[in-house]
């Protein structure tokens, strides 16, 4: 077990070394870019006295040089204090609290969603390529890898929403105020979403599929008079589930960063708008924070998907086992 | 009527919603006729979607309801004294009271402010508060805590944007709890006008550190729940010291896509959508039987900024040329789907402006005189100028820099249409005295209907346009300072005259912000800024 936990400390090192190098690019990339906050925060008010400029600037740290700004950013992050947002005064910590619960959950489900549909889509895909059943599942996966999520939800709140009047068409209600109302108003987003994950997964599910189903171990477990049900289930599947693993891990870091499009459609308030609105608005104090998050669970992500490629395959399994 | 020969001739394409008597009182008949004729859609009193009369006012509203306003921008602080988006505008009236208010036409009204009167000489104002009136806290309202909100917007430090109006108050007396008197150091006599403003209402005092979230105000409503930039809930207070609102809770939500906000209204689960686009209006009201809303007069609109300080826009006759280049009607047309009123001239105001000057010289589009005077002005053919407008909202606004691009082309002028995002394109020409030499930059203004108010935009160090126009400061001091009305009138022609010659900034279009409500909504209505005012509203029984 040596051989695991050095590599676990060594990736873990190499993920904080990672989160330092972003902190730093990112604070650069927002003082690079033009645009300042303060102008952006006066934008209504007209004969700007100097004199509100400069309080403004020196009330949001802004007159420091950069490195103290920086450094201070850092000093705060350490300690828990993410500093303030320059518009609406929240602490960047509410501001993330606010947003993480409806994020976490949207993500969630729609990564079972996609879960749920991708797998037996490909199953049935790869098993009987030439049924009916596989022709529309590959007419349907086209469709959505060509259509962006966008449209998919407007799609769904035009027929759920508006022509059927099942389902409201926006809005978060957190789930232990009222649970039925949390997943009335979650099930468009969560499968809006979870289609957007799934067709990728079945294109690639598919095809390691068929190539796993050729192998020659499929061969002999249906050669030993195994049901065909369970030689797919039982063997062919977790195999092919291992290249996918990537994908997967992937997917959650952009489920829980990327999905601004389907906040914005389903008013779901997530951490996605909150970045976007800090982008426009130049609110660095949220937005560096923020952004640091996202590579955070990004890089715990690909640990954890290392991690369980370990799991699913004793070949790729680190320091265990002599030749 | 000081307006109405002019009106025949302008091409009022709004839709009049009033009943003809408001219509011939603010646009003659003549030209509501003329605007039916050019706009067959939504013409004519009798259609239901565009009736208020009938629908939002005459119907009483039942006591209680949830109603849900739908914004495409999110509100992301509180704080009036520090108001910086136009979204915010809708919570204002909600939350908090100023001492004088401005009711639908604009005209003055009294607020916190019970009664109020002024020396002759217009330098001493004394006001008697409303008593017994308390903030959301349970704390009392007087004249001290008016003085505090008083001093707050008058520091510099504090980005007051209607400071300007009010910055000659020198001393602000509490003689007792009701009473308040301001000593001025030059005679105003729109001090009341000045005062209803949004962004010079009473907060707490010691709440103005955390006034951007905390919101404590003596209005209607109370905060109970914000997600900056997703949504804001308020409960009716019940212990408003006016009339008590119908509803029990408003819920301002943020719908940033303008397609899936439309789908979200055409479903029912928006009340109220603010900021739709001016094509999807007339879709959204006959698919739900709901109604446009509709201001009584226009004070708001797109305007464009040149630099009057660098060229080639130093030069008057640029300018000139450039609003003779500039094809309004079309482009109210096109982009605005015809919802607003085309300027004639460069007059800020609005030609429904009770102090609309008929008599100014027309700039109609021609694009040959456009050729002249820009020749004249050292911009001949392959020149380039820039239009500068942001990128990824406001699309009707590169569609109106597309309709000049092709115009400039036939007399050999290349216009370069440049998309910023929405900071960078502010920081270019924002806050005033910067330089931006041969760019015109695409705006929205919207200004109080006084009409002082809306000329004074063009004061140096208030607009970016940089302009410095002869003997302009002396003549609004004078209209300040008067206390008789048609002098006043009298100098608000003059500046309008000393405008349109010198063309500082270019109106293209008057025009509010759209509005949609469902059918049942009763008691909204919208300012001439095409701001919501909800503090009456509710759902019919």
């Amino acid at each position: 077990m040596n051989g695991l936990r050095g590599y676990v400390l060594r990736r873990l090192g190499a993920g904080v070394l990672l989160l330092a190098l972003a902190s730093l690019l990112t604070f650069a990339l927002l003082r690079v870019v033009p645009g300042d906050p303060t102008i952006t925060k006066l934008g209504g008010a007209r004969n700007i006295d100097p004199a509100a400029l400069a309080e403004l600037r020196h009330e949001l740290g802004l007159d420091r040089s950069v490195v103290a700004q920086y450094l201070s950013w850092v000093g705060g992050l350490l300690q828990g204090d993410l500093g303030q947002s320059y518009f609406s005064q929240y602490a960047v910590t509410t501001l993330i609290g606010q947003r993480v619960v409806p994020t976490l959950e949207l993500a969630g489900l729609a990564f079972v969603v996609g879960l749920v549909l991708a797998v037996p889509a490909a199953l049935v895909s790869a098993t009987r390529p030439r049924s009916i059943a596989a022709r529309l599942v590959n007419a349907a996966t086209a469709a959505l890898m060509a259509a962006p999520p966008f449209l998919v939800g407007i799609a769904f709140v035009v027929v759920l929403s508006v022509q059927a009047g099942l389902l409201p068409a926006r809005g978060y209600v957190p789930f232990v105020e009222d649970p039925l109302e949390n997943l009335r108003l979650v099930a468009m987003p969560a499968l809006t979403l979870g289609l957007a994950v799934a067709a990728p997964l079945v294109v690639l599910l598919r095809a390691s599929l068929g190539e796993t189903l050729r192998a020659p171990f499929i061969r002999t477990a249906t050669g030993k008079g195994l049901q065909r049900r369970r030689v797919v289930l039982g063997h062919a599947l977790p195999n092919a589930l291992i290249p996918s693993l990537t994908y997967l891990g992937v997917t959650v870091g952009y489920l829980l960063g990327g999905v601004v499009v389907v906040e914005y459609v389903f008013g779901w308030p997530g951490l996605g708008s909150l970045v976007v609105d800090a982008v426009l608005k130049r609110d660095y104090a949220v937005l560096q924070s923020v952004v640091l998050l996202a590579v955070a669970i990004f890089v715990f992500v690909t640990f954890v998907t290392d991690l369980l490629y370990g799991v699913l395959d004793p070949r790729l399994r680190v320091g265990e086992g002599q030749p | 009527m000081k307006s109405s020969g002019r009106e025949a001739g302008t091409v009022v394409l709004m839709r009049e919603t009033r009943a003809a008597a408001a219509a011939a009182r603010i646009a003659g008949v003549a030209a509501l006729t003329a605007g039916c004729a050019a706009l067959a859609v939504g013409c004519g009193g009798s259609s239901p979607t565009t009736d208020r009369g009938a629908t939002g006012e005459s119907q009483p509203a039942s006591a209680g309801g949830r109603l849900v306003y739908g914004t495409a921008s999110g509100i992301s602080q509180l704080d009036p004294h520090t108001r910086s988006a136009a979204q915010q505008l809708v919570v204002h009236p909600l939350l908090f009271d100023g001492l004088t208010r401005a009711g639908r036409n604009g005209e003055t009204e009294p607020g916190l402010a019970e009664s109020w009167r002024a020396s002759p000489d217009q330098r001493t104002w004394t006001f008697t508060l409303r008593s017994g009136v308390r903030f959301h806290d349970g704390t009392p309202f007087d004249s001290r805590a008016v003085k505090a909100n008083l001093e707050r917007v008058l520091d510099p430090r504090v980005p007051n944007p209607d400071r300007t109006k009010i910055e000659m108050i020198a001393s602000i007396g509490t003689p007792s709890p009701t009473r308040l008197v301001l000593r001025l150091s030059a005679p105003n006599a729109l001090l009341p006008d000045a005062l209803a403003a949004s962004s010079l209402v009473m907060v707490q005092p010691r709440t103005f550190s955390t006034a951007a979230k905390a919101a404590v105000g003596t209005g209607p409503f109370k905060l109970a729940e914000m997600v900056p930039d997703d949504h804001v809930t308020l409960v009716r207070n019940d212990d408003y010291w006016g009339e008590q609102a119908n509803l029990d809770e408003i819920e301002i939500v943020r719908s940033p896509d303008a397609t899936a906000a439309a789908t979200a209204f055409r479903s029912g689960d928006l009340d109220v959508l603010w900021s739709v686009p001016p094509a999807d209006v007339d879709g959204l009201v006959a698919a739900t039987q709901g109604r446009a809303l509709e201001p009584e007069d226009i004070s708001a609109g797109v305007y464009w900024e040149v630099d009057n300080a660098s060229p080639p826009f130093d030069d008057v006759r640029a300018r000139q040329a450039l609003l003779h280049a500039i094809d309004r009607e079309t482009m109210l047309r096109v982009a605005y789907a015809g919802k607003g009123l085309v300027p004639e001239t460069a007059s800020m105001l609005s030609p429904r402006n009770q102090a609309f000057e008929a008599s100014l010289a027309a700039y109609p589009f021609d694009l040959d005189r456009a050729r002249a005077l820009f020749a004249e002005a050292g911009v001949g053919a392959g020149e380039t100028l820039t239009f500068l407008t942001p990128a990824g909202q406001f699309p009707e606004w590169a569609q109106m820099g597309q309709i000049l691009q092709e115009d400039l082309k036939k007399i050999g002028i290349t216009l370069k249409i440049q998309r910023e995002e929405f900071s960078t394109w502010l920081e270019a020409f924002y806050p005033a005295g910067k330089r931006f030499p041969g760019t015109i930059v695409a705006n929205y203004l919207s200004l109080p209907t006084t009409p002082m108010y809306q000329l004074s935009f063009l004061n140096e160090g208030v607009c970016e346009c940089n302009a410095r126009l002869p003997g302009w400061r002396e003549l609004s001091s004078r209209a300040v300072a008067t206390g008789d009305a048609a002098e006043r009138d009298g100098i608000y022609a003059q500046l309008q005259e000393v405008q349109n010659r010198a063309v500082p900034v270019l109106p293209i279009a008057f025009t509010t912000l759209q509005t949609v409500v469902q059918p049942d909504v009763v008691g909204a209505w919208v300012d001439t800024q095409g701001n919501v005012d909800l503090t009456q509203a509710g759902f019919a029984r």
